[in-house]
């Protein structure tokens, strides 16, 4: 075993509970070892940043629960809400719309689809980057490939924005993403190719947008890939 | 720092996680009940920005706090459709809050004067709740950065105080895998809370 993977393995049983760091093999290992005692002092200092940030939110909550109880709610604050709230509802009616109505969003929803398949085959058909476009448009890998591979697409970003990648099962719909990549300031990235062997058949992703505020500027539709048999 | 005892059962106001994420999505869907639960809910956003700008000395203005809570309100109804069930929704909406409020004051102060924000926070006295602020800040930035299924089992154990086998229960993963998840997760962040402290400098 080598000394860096042992090193790890104890502070890992350390840090997790496992041993104390009273533990006579670990204190041994301290005393020894000079990069083991510098690794384990940053990582009880991550610790106590960690538990001091979990108090403080315990306790402001708590604060703000309880004013909250004593307090009227604001009138005009609610009903801020309540229009947000029917304005989404608004965008996406219920199935009790009139059947004239579905019919006519449906047709108008083909059209916009239309219009959105020719806007994203043509600039990957003439290899053109679509400058100026306020959309995400997610190039590959899209349906059936090979090997899923480098992921691109097309948006300006702002100076000092980032993207965020995310990949996910498209068996769970519920579950944490394969690859989280939150800093990529290319419009193009490769998870590691070892890591995409291991990921399931099908996948889903999408990409976020993020100006220099950390503000989400877009959303891309979620794209589905799947590796041909 | 005296250890927070958790927040009692009636005070987390609808109980379970699940049945926050349960409230969440019918609000999404429009249902009546939902959304006249998830109005009351959020009357917490400007109860908190007010609370933690009175911690920061009153960095803003009460008007100044009233925008902030309807800029704060689109943030947050926008990722909404991300809220997972891992926190309470009240916990969810306070970390948007604090992370909303430093920036805004960041964004304030950059247009009055040049001392930023970060220099009164570090400069402020022990009672002053600036340098904890900043270093919550700090904390959820950097789990923002690292690995989902790394920072989840971080944010169990430190934000909702639970131990590695209630974490596994939670995450439907073994437990040693919550213990190397935990040790690989605060080994990345100790290194961007490290980047993030000298940036600030």
């Amino acid at each position: 075993m080598s000394h860096e993977q042992g090193h790890e393995e104890l502070l890992e049983r350390v840090v997790a509970e496992d041993l104390p760091a009273s533990d006579s093999a670990v204190r041994a290992r301290l005393a020894e070892c000079a990069e083991c005692r510098e690794v384990l002092a940053r990582m009880q200092s991550v610790m106590g940043k960690l538990t001091r940030a979990g108090e403080l939110e315990q306790a402001a909550l708590r604060e703000v629960l309880e004013q909250a109880a004593r307090e009227p709610a604001d009138a005009e604050y609610e009903q801020r809400i309540r229009a947000l709230v029917a304005e989404r509802s608004a965008v996406q009616p219920k199935p009790s719309t009139t059947r004239w109505l579905a019919l006519a969003l449906a047709i108008a929803a083909g059209v916009v689809l239309l219009g959105l398949l020719y806007r994203r085959l043509a600039p990957a058909r003439q290899g053109e980057v679509l400058l100026g476009d306020d959309r995400i448009v997610c190039e590959q890998p899209v349906g059936e490939v090979a090997e899923f591979g480098t992921f691109t697409w097309h948006f300006d970003l702002p100076k000092r924005g980032r993207f965020e990648l995310l990949v996910w099962d498209d068996a769970t719909p519920e579950g944490a993403p394969l690859v989280k990549r939150v800093d990529l300031t290319e419009s193009r990235c490769r998870p590691e190719l070892d890591d995409q062997r291991k990921w399931p058949e099908r996948i889903r992703w999408e990409v976020r947008a993020y100006d220099a505020a950390d503000r989400l500027l877009q959303r891309s539709e979620l794209q589905r890939a799947w590796r041909s048999r | 720092m005296q250890p927070v005892p958790s927040l009692s059962a009636h005070q987390r106001p609808s109980g379970t996680h699940e049945a926050d994420l349960a409230l969440v999505r019918g609000t999404l869907e429009g249902e009546p009940e939902c959304v006249d639960r998830f109005v009351r809910r959020m009357n917490c956003v400007p109860l908190i920005l007010a609370s933690q700008n009175a911690r920061l000395g009153r960095a803003l203005s009460p008007v100044e706090i009233q925008d902030l809570a309807q800029d704060v309100l689109l943030t947050i109804w926008k990722k909404l459709d991300t809220f997972a069930g891992l926190s309470g929704l009240e916990t969810w909406i306070y970390r948007i809050c604090c992370l909303e409020l430093l920036n805004a004051i960041r964004r304030q102060r950059r247009g009055r004067y040049l001392a930023t924000l970060d220099e009164r926070l570090t400069a402020a006295p022990e009672t002053d709740h600036g340098p904890d602020l900043l270093e919550y800040e700090h904390v959820h930035r950097g789990l923002e950065r690292i690995e989902p299924p790394e920072a989840d089992v971080i944010r169990l154990k430190h934000f909702q105080g639970l131990s590695f086998e209630e974490i596994a229960a939670r995450l439907s993963i073994p437990v040693n895998t919550s213990k190397t998840r935990y040790y690989r997760g605060l080994r990345k962040l100790q290194e961007l809370l490290r980047a993030l402290e000298e940036e600030e400098r």
